[in-house]
This record gives C-alpha cells, sequence and structure tokens, in this order.
C-alpha cells in the first residue's frame, strides 16, 4: 500500500494551446501508463468534440505509477482540468483536489489572461507550482524573456523553472521528478469519518451516475451507506475504483487517493461537482469548502429548424443534462420560430459547445437566438423581476424603476502596443477602468469591470482584432449593477419579431437598431408586398427599411416540354421555403435570426 | 431532311392511334415539340388528340386532333413539296366535327411569302405565329436571330394584306443592352402590326448564351437587365393591356376571343401528343420526351419517360391552370393546396375566388411564381 508520502496529486494549467494535453500525453507514454499502441493525441480527451477543437471540457484523472530517479515508487494522480473561462468553477474544484500543478506556459507566446487566473486558482487553493516553459523547440521562442514574466507573475526563483518540449519529451522527465519534489503528499485523516470533494461527475448510460472523487479523510469501500453532503442525496456505494486511465475497479479508495465511487444515483444534479461524499452511517461534521450553487450566466433560445424535431430536441436535452448540471433549460414558444428551449448555459463557450453537441451527436438542425445575460428589474411597486429572456422585459418603461445587469472582472494581458486601442473598445463596451500594470516592459495587465452582456455579444472577437490575436481574456462574474436598460424590438410589417427582441443600453439603442433594420434588409428576399422593418424601442420608432416588394417572378414559358421543368422548380423553391419562418405575412429566412450575431465590426471566425 | 418528315409521319401513325384496353386514357391532347438545333429547319409536329374518336373507337384508329401546333425551329423553310406533304398529312387528322379545329404554324419572318400563305392557309393552317422577338436588329443579332429587317416588313405585310384573323407575335424582353426607347419601340410596332395574339417572353438564358452576354457585354449585364426587365415587365403588360390585348395566361396576350386553343389544353392539363424530335407528349401517368436530336431521334434513340402520378398530374393542373385568368375549379385542385397559405393568399388580394374558381388576382401575374409557390402544397414527389 502506497502511504501518503508516496502519492503525488496535480494537475496541469495552461492557457489554451500552450500544450497541456501534450504534455498530458507525454507523461503517460513516459511512465508507461500506456502502451505504445493505446496512445494517441490528447488521450485524456475523451469527446470527439474536444479532440478536435483542442479543448478539455470535462475534467479526467488518470493514476500513474512512477519510480522516481532516487529508486522509489510513487504514485501520481494528474488530474486534467477544462481550460475556459466557463468552467472555472469546475478548474477550482479540480485544483482543490490537488496538491501541486504544473504551470505550463508557451515559451513563444509568454503569459497569457488564463496563465494568471488559472495561477490564481491554484494559489487559493494553496497548491505548489512546478512552472514549465513548454515548446523550447519552437524557433519563436525566447525562453528568456518569458522566463521573466512568469517570475514576475509567481515570484518564483528563475532557476526553478525548467525548460521542455512537450511535443519532442525533452525535459519531461525533469517535470515529474520536480512533482515528486515539489509536490506535496497529501494530507488527511485515514481512519476519521470519511469526506471525498467530487469534482466532476459523468452520466454512463449503463452505471447511472459517476463521481470523480478526491479521498481527504478516511476510505469508501463498496456497499458503504454515502451521502452527498450540499444536495443530501443518500445512496450505496455499487463501486469504487481508480483511473488508469480506464475505470479500474478497486477494494477500497483511501484518504490521500483520486478515483471514482459509483453510488445508485442515477442523475448528475444529485452529484454537483464540489459537493462532499461522507458516510450516510457516520458523517463528517463539516463538507469540504468551497461548494457553490452554479447558475447559468448566459441564455438563448433554441429552437428546431423543422417544427416537427422539437421532441427530438427536448429528449437530447434531457440527455446532456443528465452529464451536465450546468445545462438549464426549459420549454419556450416563440411566435417567429416555434416551439424550442431557453437554454441557460455557464458561458459563451459552453453554449456553443451544448448547440454543437445537439447538432453533431443527436443530428439536431438547430437555430438559436442572440445570447442575452441575466437582469433584475425593480419595478415601481418594489417588486423585482428576474428575467433572462427579453420578451419578459416590461413592454410599459413607466412602470419599470431600475434594471440591474451582471458585472465581470475582465482580466486582459495584452502587449503594450495594443493597450490604445483595447481600452478604447472596453470605453465602448461600457467598462469601467480599475487597473493597469506592466508585468514586462511590453506586456501589460488590465484590469476593466465591464457588463456580462456587452462580453455576450462580441467582445472577444473585437478584441482579438483590435490586438491582432495578442490579447488574451479572463474574467469572474462580480455584482449586479444598475443601468439605463431598454428593449429594442425589432416589427416586421408591423409585428414585433419576438426571436429578435433585444435588451441593449439606451445609448447605443439607435446603432443597434438601424444596424438591425439594415442587415434584415439585406437578409430578406423580396415578396410579393412591400415589407417594412422597423426598430423600436417600446412605442418609439428609432429606425425603419423597407424591402421592396418583389415585381418580376416569372417562368416565362410553360407549354409541353416545360412543364416538368417548372414542376421542379417550384418544388425546389417550396424546398426552400422550409427553411423560412412565416411572421405574419413575411416570411423570413433563418439567417435572419442570426443578423444580430453579426452586428459587430470586423467579425472574424469563431474563436 | 425528307427522312425526318418521313420519321415524323412514321410516328404519327404509329402512336396516333387510340389504344384499347389500359391505354384507353388518350382523352385530347396536343404536343408542341421544341426546336431541333441540328436541324432548324426540320420542325417536329404537334397534334392534340380530340375527345370525338373516343374510347369506344375501333381498336387502333387514328386519332382525330381539336388542334396541332406545327412548330419548334422554322417548319416553313422545308422544300416546298416536303412540307406540303406534312402539312396535308397532319390536316388529315383535324377533327372537323365539333366546330373549327385550330392548326398553327410557326411561321418565320424571311421563311414566307404570299404564295406559301395562301396555300398553307387552303390546306387547313388557320393560325401563324411569327417568332419575331425584337423589331430592333441590334437586339435580334443579340439573340443570334439573323433577320433582315425587310424580311420582318415583307412577313407582316404578306400577313396583313392577308386579311388573317388568327396569327401571333412572339416578343422578348430583358434582352441585355435593351434600352426603355426599344422596348417601347417593340410593343409599340408589334400592336401597330395588328396581329391577334402576342406572347411577351421573358429572356431565357441557356449557359451558352449566358456566357456569350458575359463576353460580349461585360460581366454585370445580365444582372442589368435582369433588373431592367423588372422596371420593363409592368410597363409592357400595361402598354398590351391598354392595346386591347387581354392578358389570359402569364405570357399570352390575345384580342377578345382569339386565344390560343392549342396552348389553353396544356393549361388545362389535357393530354397531348408530341411527335419529333424533343417532342413531349403527356398521355395519362406517361410524360415521354422524344431524344433531343434528329440524329437521336432518327437512330431510334429511346425516349425519355416520367410517370406521373394522379396526384402530381393534379399539382401540374393547379401550378399550369393557376398561370391563367380562367384560374381553375377550386374543388379539383384542393388536395394539392396549402390551405393556411390560400387562406393568407385570399386575404391578401394575391388570390381570387370567383363561381367557385381560384385564380391570380391579376396583378400578381408578374409574381406568380412567388404565389404559387406559397399556394401549392409540397407535391409529396
Amino acid at each position: 500500500m502506497t502511504t501518503f508520502d508516496h502519492i503525488r496529486n496535480f494537475s496541469i494549467i495552461a492557457h489554451i494551446d500552450h500544450g497541456k494535453s501534450t504534455l498530458a500525453d507525454r507523461i503517460l507514454q513516459l511512465t508507461g501508463t500506456l502502451a505504445e499502441r493505446e496512445m494517441r493525441e490528447q488521450v485524456l480527451d475523451r469527446m470527439d468534440l474536444e479532440r478536435e477543437r483542442g479543448i478539455t471540457i470535462k475534467a479526467q484523472a488518470v493514476r500513474i505509477n512512477y519510480r522516481s530517479e532516487d529508486g522509489e515508487d510513487y504514485q501520481f494522480n494528474l488530474i486534467d482540468t477544462p481550460g475556459h473561462v466557463d468552467f472555472t468553477y469546475e478548474v477550482s474544484r479540480s485544483l482543490a483536489a490537488c496538491e501541486g500543478a504544473v504551470l505550463v506556459v508557451d515559451a513563444t507566446q509568454g503569459v497569457e489572461a488564463q496563465t494568471l487566473a488559472n495561477t490564481l486558482l491554484a494559489l487559493e487553493n494553496d497548491l505548489e507550482l512546478v512552472p514549465v516553459l513548454n515548446k523550447i523547440d519552437l524557433p519563436g521562442a525566447e525562453p528568456e524573456k518569458r522566463a521573466e514574466e512568469i517570475v514576475s507573475v509567481i515570484g518564483c526563483p528563475r532557476s526553478d523553472i525548467l525548460s521542455i518540449s512537450a511535443k519532442t519529451g525533452e525535459g519531461v522527465s525533469a517535470v515529474l521528478e520536480a512533482v515528486v519534489h515539489a509536490v506535496p503528499p497529501p494530507q488527511g485523516d485515514p481512519d476519521g469519518p470519511p469526506r471525498a470533494l467530487i469534482f466532476d461527475s459523468v452520466y454512463n448510460q449503463y452505471r447511472g451516475v459517476v463521481a470523480f472523487v478526491r479521498v481527504r479523510d478516511g476510505s469508501f469501500r463498496k456497499n458503504d451507506p454515502v451521502l452527498a453532503m450540499a444536495t443530501g442525496r443518500r445512496s450505496e456505494i455499487e463501486e469504487v475504483g481508480i483511473f488508469s486511465p480506464d475505470m479500474q475497479k478497486t477494494d477500497v479508495l483511501r484518504a490521500g487517493e483520486v478515483g471514482y465511487i459509483i453510488p445508485a444515483i442515477k442523475e448528475v444534479a444529485d452529484l454537483r461537482v464540489g459537493d462532499t461524499l461522507t458516510s450516510a452511517v457516520h458523517p463528517a461534521e463539516e463538507p469540504l469548502p468551497g461548494y457553490r450553487d452554479i447558475t447559468p450566466m448566459v441564455f438563448c433560445g433554441l429552437f428546431p429548424v423543422d417544427g416537427e424535431d422539437y421532441p427530438e430536441l427536448r429528449d437530447a436535452l434531457e440527455k446532456l443534462k443528465l452529464n451536465d448540471a450546468s445545462l438549464h433549460y426549459e420549454p419556450e414558444t416563440s411566435q417567429a420560430l416555434g416551439f424550442g428551449f431557453r437554454c441557460g448555459f455557464l458561458g459563451l463557450l459552453h453554449m456553443e459547445i451544448i448547440r454543437e453537441r445537439l447538432e453533431r451527436e443527436f443530428d439536431l438542425d438547430l437555430l438559436a437566438t442572440t445570447p442575452n445575460v441575466h437582469y433584475d428589474i425593480e419595478l415601481v411597486t418594489g417588486e423585482v423581476l428576474g428575467i433572462s429572456n427579453p420578451v419578459d422585459f416590461p413592454a410599459d418603461s413607466g412602470s419599470i424603476k431600475e434594471v440591474r445587469e451582471p458585472y465581470i472582472a475582465a482580466t486582459i494581458l495584452v502587449p503594450s502596443d495594443f493597450v490604445g486601442p483595447v481600452m478604447e473598445l472596453c470605453n465602448d463596451k461600457r467598462g469601467r477602468f480599475e487597473h493597469m500594470e506592466y508585468l514586462t516592459t511590453d506586456r501589460v495587465r488590465l484590469d476593466y469591470a465591464l457588463p456580462l452582456a456587452e462580453i455576450v455579444l462580441d467582445f472577444y472577437d473585437l478584441l482579438k482584432t483590435k490586438s491582432r490575436g495578442y490579447a488574451s481574456l479572463d474574467y469572474e462574474l462580480k455584482d449586479y449593477e444598475p443601468g439605463d436598460l431598454v428593449r429594442l424590438d425589432i416589427r416586421v410589417a408591423g409585428e414585433i419579431v419576438d426571436a429578435l427582441s433585444l435588451i441593449v443600453h439606451e445609448d447605443r439603442a439607435y446603432s443597434i437598431g438601424r444596424g438591425l433594420a439594415e442587415k434584415l434588409r439585406k437578409k430578406i428576399p423580396r415578396q410579393m408586398f412591400e415589407i417594412a422593418i422597423q426598430a423600436a424601442v417600446g412605442s418609439r420608432i428609432i429606425a425603419r427599411e423597407n424591402v421592396a416588394a418583389l415585381r418580376k417572378d416569372v417562368l416565362a414559358k410553360c407549354y409541353g416540354g416545360d412543364i416538368s421543368r417548372k414542376r421542379k422548380l417550384l418544388e425546389k423553391q417550396k424546398a426552400g421555403k422550409k427553411r423560412m419562418k412565416m411572421v405574419g405575412n413575411v416570411e423570413i429566412p433563418q439567417e435572419a435570426f442570426l443578423a444580430v450575431l453579426d452586428l459587430g465590426e470586423g467579425k472574424e471566425g469563431k474563436k | 431532311m425528307e427522312q425526318y418528315v418521313e420519321a415524323l409521319l412514321a410516328e404519327l401513325e404509329e402512336r396516333g392511334r387510340v389504344e384499347d384496353g389500359g391505354g384507353g386514357h388518350v382523352k385530347s391532347g396536343g404536343a408542341k415539340p421544341t426546336p431541333t438545333r441540328t436541324a432548324p429547319s426540320a420542325g417536329p409536329a404537334v397534334a392534340r388528340t380530340a375527345p370525338s374518336a373516343g374510347p369506344a373507337a375501333v381498336r387502333a384508329a387514328p386519332v382525330m386532333f381539336e388542334t396541332i401546333y406545327l412548330g419548334g425551329g422554322t417548319p416553313t423553310i422545308l422544300p416546298a413539296e416536303l412540307l406540303a406533304g406534312l402539312v396535308r398529312q397532319l390536316a388529315s387528322r383535324l377533327d372537323r366535327s365539333g366546330g373549327t379545329p385550330e392548326f398553327t404554324i410557326e411561321a418565320n419572318p424571311g421563311t414566307i411569302d404570299r404564295p406559301l400563305l395562301e396555300w398553307l392557309t387552303a390546306e387547313g393552317v388557320s393560325r401563324f405565329s411569327l417568332g419575331i422577338q425584337s423589331f430592333a436588329p441590334a437586339l435580334r443579332a443579340a439573340l443570334g436571330r439573323r433577320v433582315a429587317q425587310e424580311e420582318i416588313d415583307e412577313a407582316l405585310t404578306v400577313i396583313g394584306a392577308s386579311g388573317r384573323q388568327e396569327w401571333n407575335i412572339d416578343l422578348v424582353f430583358g434582352i441585355p443592352g435593351q434600352t426603355w426607347d426599344e422596348a417601347c419601340a417593340d410593343l409599340d410596332a408589334a400592336v401597330a402590326a395588328g396581329p391577334s395574339h402576342i406572347s411577351l417572353y421573358d429572356l431565357t438564358y441557356t449557359t451558352e448564351f449566358a456566357t456569350r452576354v458575359e463576353t460580349t457585354l461585360g460581366a454585370g449585364a445580365r444582372g442589368a437587365a435582369g433588373a431592367f426587365a423588372e422596371e420593363h415587365y409592368a410597363m409592357a403588360v400595361a402598354r398590351l393591356e391598354s392595346a386591347g390585348y387581354h392578358r389570359y395566361e402569364v405570357s399570352n396576350f390575345a384580342l377578345p376571343g382569339h386565344e390560343c386553343r392549342h396552348n389553353q389544353a396544356y393549361w388545362r392539363g389535357d393530354d397531348y401528343l408530341g411527335i419529333g424530335a424533343s417532342a413531349v407528349s403527356t398521355l395519362g401517368a406517361e410524360r415521354r420526351t422524344n431524344p433531343c436530336t434528329v440524329a437521336g431521334y432518327l437512330s431510334g434513340e429511346s425516349p425519355q419517360i416520367e410517370w406521373l402520378s394522379p396526384v402530381t398530374r393534379l399539382w401540374e393542373k393547379a401550378m399550369l391552370g393557376l398561370r391563367t385568368v380562367e384560374g381553375v375549379v377550386e374543388s379539383v385542385i384542393l388536395p394539392v393546396l396549402d390551405l393556411e397559405a390560400r387562406d393568407r393568399l385570399l386575404a391578401q388580394g394575391c388570390l381570387e375566388r370567383r363561381c367557385g374558381k381560384l385564380r391570380l388576382n391579376p396583378g400578381f401575374l408578374n409574381v406568380s411564381n412567388a404565389v404559387l409557390g406559397a399556394l401549392l402544397a409540397d407535391s409529396g414527389e
């Protein structure tokens, strides 16, 4: 049995694309955890989507047996964390399950916003850091300059920073040795009441919910009655085991170890990330710290392009929800788009991922409305409405005392050359400057308070444009702040198109309204009548565009041989119409509903 | 050429008969072949069967036709004796039992003179159709029509002097390079010539033609012509109507009582027999397209067959009938209508309902595709 002394629980943290998964791959290979034939790139990222996009969405853990240079055998538990701001809470729980972290910085790119955010998270969780400069084999690598940045961020001696190439394997064994020596062994009471931190949970079709845990105190065995302390859910353990990296059954999970517990539970919502599992018979007095209820931050309506797919969409959301407690949804009916769901997400990436999974894994053709945030609306009566759908915004502005919107604390890292444009952008997006700091002579950290609603629309793309791709962004939610917000409606031929309503800042209503009306004019094909497109705040029309009536749409010749051709032409036209939505008497193409999304200037591809 | 005419007559002989048993659905029909490019002189012939032949007719009795249309290309450039043989044979199949049958021939300028006209009339041809396209030589050249102005003048004089009641001018609009004045002049010239019937066609682009327009007039020419045609269209329709030609189908205008009966049969969804290269027939559930080249036709290449379900034929009946001002009996086409769209279009005034018939509001004939696209239900094909 491995004692505490010979266990090392650690994680790898990095900005996206700095080489986290490659380093994990190399470690697994070098320690012989995986046979060569089992090896493939990004081995810990199981989902196709993760592998394709080069990101980690779900946390993963793997047990590694390592014989150190002094001949001792160690048990390593490597926890692979998601790497995006949407999943900050999950990352923080994964880190809470560790005693140390390997901080990977790309020697060509240097410290980025996520490097900083993850470092802060690691320090909050009292982790020992093993700083590593990766990609030193690349021609653009500037190890000295980048090392200086690391020193200024974590304050470690320069000599602690290892230089490696995860791709070639150079220097990776030094990382393993550093884990042995720099990361402390776990602490805890092996004989006390059992406590295990859930750092992720997944739904398995055959096994029900599988909790990924780090055992702090005591031990867990099959048939033990367990209690999830935050949700109060009781159950009995069906199986415990470790990841090697596939799930492997063991007799017991002891204090200090990382593994999985399968209680007889069918919903991930009952085994929340951050919750503490304990014995249902001799429960611990206190749960492990840090549990939070996760609430969605970003909302949008998801509608099937073909109304008949509604039941499939419902089933698909149910299935995804099994594995993703942070996904919220409820039925929504739109006059323009028919039956669908209003969904809540942790952030934009989370939204994109869910959407993509629905389309790919469930083969659904979806239409998503413009994402928005949650607002608190205080009425003159004193009542407070919480709304996450613009159509719920009260039409009578006289009834509103105050509208409050969520703000974030944004950290932006940017080369000093681009500070000007980036600050301008932040001001444009109603940002409030808080702090500026030179990390090195040419790398600046900017702190801004920004309305989340602005981030949700196009901030990230604009930031990348203004900094030629060099700026990086990380943020965390702060408070709600009051703002002069109004509801902007789009009327097509006099009728409000509910799916296009937006909540915007009053000062920007005019320009957004005008831009939107103009976009729509270009997207709505000419029809039998002239169509008026109006942008309105309440009853006040702030912009108007017209789609002129169609004046000629004929097939001139229609005799013997033309008849089949004409029929096929009309059939094709009908097939095309299936992708149109009828609002009143006007046919609106699907892509018109995305018009809001391309309002931003300099829109570039998906991040 | 001789061989082709022989083949036409042989096809008429073979297919222009009433079958018994399963094939007894030949009720009435017409056929209009499309031009044969390889031999423009040899127009495929056309015939429409008449009810008089009746299902009870003697086995394999020759069908008699209510209307015949000899066109596609320019049949009038056939050598006189060949043309005579063909016309006589066709005329012998006209059904004269129920009033005057209609026998149309396409007679393009440059191929017709007074004796020919008189002879054709004597043989039973009752209607002439002149493919003029445009009265402006440059625009005709743009369409690839090398007809001299004198030939047009001559043809118009000949027909005008003959005192003929039934004749048609084909005009094309939206020709790249066409000006507003030229467009007006074309219409005025057509009206001044005094035909009983005018067909006004939106220019159809073949791939080849599109390329030619692009290379000779520049990349933007087609788009500009299209935008101009849209401006031009309403004007053209109004101009013809104010001259007394009422629009009885999307592209067809006639003095009252001078509508082309052959075409009306297509739009009613009747059966028709087409003979010759590239000719199309619709007989019951079978739509048959002959080989498109004369060589292929003569060598016995197989025709293309498309099978039409009853729903498809109904769908076509609705699609075609709604292009006419007469409209269609609503109860007949009900199964192929999107009823929700129908009600909306009625409320919007795009559709009209009169005496059990549904028709497009004439003001919306210019956008008939848009209306039909909305109105007709999925064909289920």
